[in-house]
């Protein structure tokens, strides 16, 4: 896996500048009214108490509703291309992609023939880094090239045809027949 | 999790992060997995329990994966073996193909692929 690390320029800087100076804006209005509020209850000002409330509460309703606008503007403008190239990214170095389809091939007649020289023709090879044996998968393989759905059906169906848990299945004889 | 497949699905590999991963990957597929990091473990349970399937990896200290192939199919000859190992050397390959193991994998592989191995495996069994 290649991980790219993001190279924060001076406007990524600046937009995190300006996102704590907002942070410290409302905390310094919630502390404004919670000094004004504290007071004026302490003179029993109850109206002048409940003006300051409002107000503080419609600048922060407003201070949100504005930070969320230009928020949503900055992802409308943001370019895709820059977006993806500060975001860190995961690119696989490979990926599975079925080369050729699993084939029935014939079964072949002696093993020994089979060398390292003869795996170069790759008479087992699926994709690079899987081979699979036709002595062994000629019944299973039979029913994948027709199709994912009937194999999935074979399985469930022989895997419901035995209940123990212990594996009793039939010798590869049994099973070629 | 409680799997209701009656097939079980042996692992036998000396990493025992790799046997942890790939026992999550066959239990989320509905696989009944049993991991083994020693061979002797693995081919004393392979005796009694003849598993469906066996994933063995080819390098191990004690026993390579080959070894183990050769003795599991005298004493459970009806268990499809599948190999994988991080070194892919054609003449292991040969080796193990030809000794009649179902597939063989180089690591790193992928999820389906590892899935689809062992669902060719267990159809051939049945």
């Amino acid at each position: 896996m290649k991980i790219s690390f993001p190279k924060y320029g001076p406007v990524e800087l600046l937009t995190r500048k300006s996102g704590g100076a907002r942070i410290i804006s409302l905390v310094a209005i919630v502390f404004f009214a919670g000094v004004c509020g504290r007071y004026f209850l302490g003179n029993k000002l109850w109206l002048l108490t409940i003006a300051v409330l409002g107000i503080v509460g419609i600048l922060l309703c407003l201070g949100v509703a504005v930070a969320i606008f230009f928020n949503q503007g900055k992802i409308n403008e943001a370019p895709s291309i820059a977006v993806e190239e500060n975001v860190p990214q995961f690119i696989p170095q490979w990926d599975y992609r079925p080369r050729k389809p699993i084939r029935a091939r014939a079964v072949f007649d002696s093993p020994s023939i089979e060398t390292s020289d003869g795996l170069s023709s790759d008479p087992f090879e699926i994709n690079n880094n899987v081979w699979f044996n036709d002595n062994s998968l000629e019944d299973a393989a039979s029913t994948f090239v027709s199709g994912p759905t009937e194999t999935e059906e074979t399985i469930t169906e022989a895997l419901s045809q035995t209940t123990d848990p212990v594996c009793s299945g039939p010798n590869v004889e049994d099973a070629a027949v | 999790m409680r799997t209701t497949n009656a097939f079980v699905v042996c692992l036998l590999d000396d990493d025992l992060s790799v046997l942890k991963g790939l026992g999550r990957l066959l239990s989320s597929a509905d696989l009944d997995a049993k991991s083994f990091g020693d061979p002797r473990e693995f081919l004393g349970y392979a005796q009694t329990h003849r598993p469906a399937v066996a994933l063995i990896d080819v390098c191990m200290p004690q026993m390579s994966g080959l070894e183990v192939q050769s003795q599991l199919a005298k004493i459970s000859p009806s268990t499809r073996v599948i190999i994988f190992t991080g070194k892919d050397d054609p003449l292991v390959r040969s080796t193990a193909l030809n000794a009649g193991a179902s597939a063989f994998l180089t690591k790193p592989f992928d999820d389906e692929e590892l899935l689809t191995a062992v669902r060719l495996a267990l159809a051939s069994v049945t």
